[in-house]
């Protein structure tokens, strides 16, 4: 609740509180008036509106209390009679001298979990945004630690190797490993209920700013998820092509006794976009009092060629595909006699280029059969004598086209273009 | 936080590109869209990771006559004392992501000595490994100058290579490397599919198809 009320009052303050720009200042120095240039770090600084009232802005912890920790004393002998004992190992000495000494990383990680770990993820989870976009100013240190696996679908595979894809802090595991639901493991008393919530805070397709809902099973008792009330059925990751890479994040809540989670439930098998909009922090608000974040774990992935059949065939819509928006370049106002430009390039410059990449297509529909194959292009383009009378700037034209180069790129696709 | 805007293509047309139309039997689908079909004509991927893995994310110039450069993402560092041997991959913006390092008592317990070149191999085993599960697979380095004369620095080198951690970042790709009137266009991550780069990698042996 605490945190809830902090939260609320920095969201007012930040409505209110609008930052002064100012453009220059004086200061009176022996009876002169000094202009002052603050340093752009300076300048944004006084911009930063958190530096205004850094209490009030300051992250809430809405995790659990940390795990209690052994005496101090204690676990010091322990581990300097450990040390005094590696110290006395001849052979571990050996192997260490001659450099074969390997430490096991699977027992690395598993103590690294119980000691500094969960820091570590934390750390990782405010580098990858993942508080921000899902619970606004505030954080949580793991205390669950989660083990996630998918397990790959044998029936879209020819050969039968067992193999999975591991989920950690932003590994990136493509969607065709990713179609069948997720093993998760976590330590668990048998009597402690949870919430398991996977969403993606960057592919909603129908809403901005908010989630996608892939999956959600409330009320698990103890660590078997499907004893669990699945609130949002599993749906497989589906960043759209040329979006680049997407989070995937699996949300870990402990629960203070068995919730009733009619509001949130969904309509299974759900195929809607539109119903599996969702959002983190909307959820928590509402369910703070009985939820608490305990364990996290995301992965990202990225466009597909497995997504096409899943956009027509699962969720009936065409595939949408994007593409990245460059800032514009500046361009210089055309003018009417250039010097020292040749003239094609600059009107090619002041030129739509959709107009030009619409004639290139043209160009290079003409020059194919749809029955047949592309054909190759040959291995030395350029060893074909132009004709001695055209001018140097059609010369210049035609040699760039067999190239491939400059706007002439589009007239080749995939691997088969001129190799320079 | 960096926010990019992706656009759709076509999206003044309010069409999308839908490779299955040409084929017949896909053809039902597309006739009979649900309402998923309406997706927005901008998205904004808020990931702050997406711009650094499509190349798009600046790096800070720094200055010429800098000591060591500032063109990175994200750089590896070793610090080896008398006592302690600690990896780190630190981000540009100051932020130590992942660090592995003979303080942790997870790796000190199987360590003979925390400051020889066992040590150093380990820590850099154990880096790799937490670099890859954290998405990180290439890292700029400047330690690359004292391979030859430090067999520690080798031996940390050698074991992220190992772990599958690639010690070149690519360069960043800004706007007017992308525009029709370059000589060279840039190609930008997203056009080029896996099976492309595949054919295109020379490790693999399979030729061009026709």
């Amino acid at each position: 609740m605490l945190a809830a009320t902090s939260l609320c009052r920095a969201l007012l303050l930040s409505k209110t509180y609008i930052p002064v720009i100012q453009q220059s200042r004086t200061r009176w120095q022996n009876k002169i008036n000094v202009y002052i240039y603050p340093c752009l770090e300076e300048r944004l600084n006084e911009l930063d509106v958190t530096r205004h009232d850094p209490e009030v802005y300051q992250a809430v912890d809405i995790g659990l209390p940390p795990p209690t920790k052994p005496p101090r004393p204690h676990t010091v002998t322990q581990r300097l009679k450990h040390v005094k004992n590696i110290r006395g190992n001849a052979d571990l000495e050996k192997k260490a001298r001659q450099r074969e000494l390997l430490v096991d990383l699977d027992d690395v990680e598993s103590s690294y979990d119980a000691t500094q770990g969960r820091h570590h993820i934390r750390t990782l989870a405010q580098h990858y945004g993942i508080f921000t976009h899902l619970f606004g100013n505030a954080y949580f240190v793991p205390s669950v630690m989660l083990k996630i696996d998918f397990p790959y679908d044998h029936s879209r595979r020819e050969d039968d190797v067992t193999t999975s894809s591991p989920v950690y802090q932003g590994n990136v595991i493509k969607p065709r490993e990713a179609t069948c639901e997720p093993k998760v493991v976590f330590p668990s008393d048998p009597e402690d209920m949870w919430t398991l919530a996977l969403t993606n805070p960057d592919g909603n397709l129908v809403e901005a700013n908010t989630e996608c809902l892939h999956w959600m099973v409330g009320n698990i008792s103890g660590s078997d998820v499907r004893s669990g009330e699945v609130l949002c059925d599993f749906l497989q990751p589906f960043p759209p092509r040329g979006s680049g890479y997407h989070r995937y994040v699996f949300v870990l809540y402990k629960q203070e006794g068995r919730i009733d989670f009619s509001q949130d439930k969904r309509d299974l098998p759900c195929l809607s976009l539109k119903d599996r909009s969702f959002s983190t922090q909307e959820f928590y608000r509402r369910m703070q009092d009985t939820l608490t974040p305990a364990g996290i774990a995301w992965f990202q992935s990225d466009w597909d060629a497995s997504l096409t059949d899943f956009f027509h065939d699962i969720l009936k819509m065409r595939e949408p595909v994007y593409e990245y928006e460059f800032p514009k370049v500046y361009v210089a106002p055309q003018k009417f006699f250039p010097l020292k430009r040749s003239f094609n390039t600059y009107l090619d410059l002041h030129r739509d280029p959709k107009e030009i990449q619409k004639e290139l297509l043209l160009k290079r529909l003409k020059k194919l059969n749809p029955l047949e194959p592309e054909p190759p292009v040959m291995p030395f383009p350029n060893a074909i004598p132009i004709h001695p009378d055209l001018s140097s700037w059609e010369r210049r034209e035609v040699k760039k086209e067999r190239l491939g180069f400059g706007k002439y790129r589009d007239l080749y696709r995939g691997a088969n273009r001129p190799r320079v | 936080m960096s926010r990019f805007t992706l656009r759709s293509l076509f999206a003044s047309a309010k069409l999308y590109r839908c490779p299955g139309c040409v084929m017949v039997s896909k053809q039902t689908y597309c006739s009979s869209y649900g309402e998923n079909d309406k997706v927005i004509p901008n998205l904004v991927n808020r990931n702050p990771r997406n711009m650094e893995m499509l190349r798009l994310a600046h790096k800070p110039q720094g200055w010429q006559l800098e000591d060591s450069s500032r063109k990175y993402w994200y750089k590896l560092v070793m610090e080896h004392s008398r006592r302690h041997t600690i990896g780190r991959v630190v981000h540009h913006t100051g932020t130590t992501v992942v660090s592995a390092s003979t303080q942790e008592w997870a790796i000190k317990q199987h360590l003979y000595s925390t400051s020889d070149v066992s040590a150093a191999h380990n820590i850099g085993r154990i880096l790799a490994d937490r670099c890859l599960k954290s998405g990180i697979a290439e890292v700029y380095t400047e330690l690359d100058h004292y391979e030859e004369t430090s067999e520690k620095v080798r031996t940390f080198l050698s074991a992220i290579r190992d772990g599958g951690v690639v010690m070149e970042e690519p360069e960043f790709i800004y706007e007017r490397m992308v525009d029709m009137s370059i000589y060279k266009k840039a190609v930008v991550p997203w056009q080029v599919t896996e099976e492309e780069a595949l054919i295109d990698s020379p490790s693999s042996d399979t030729p061009t198809p026709a």
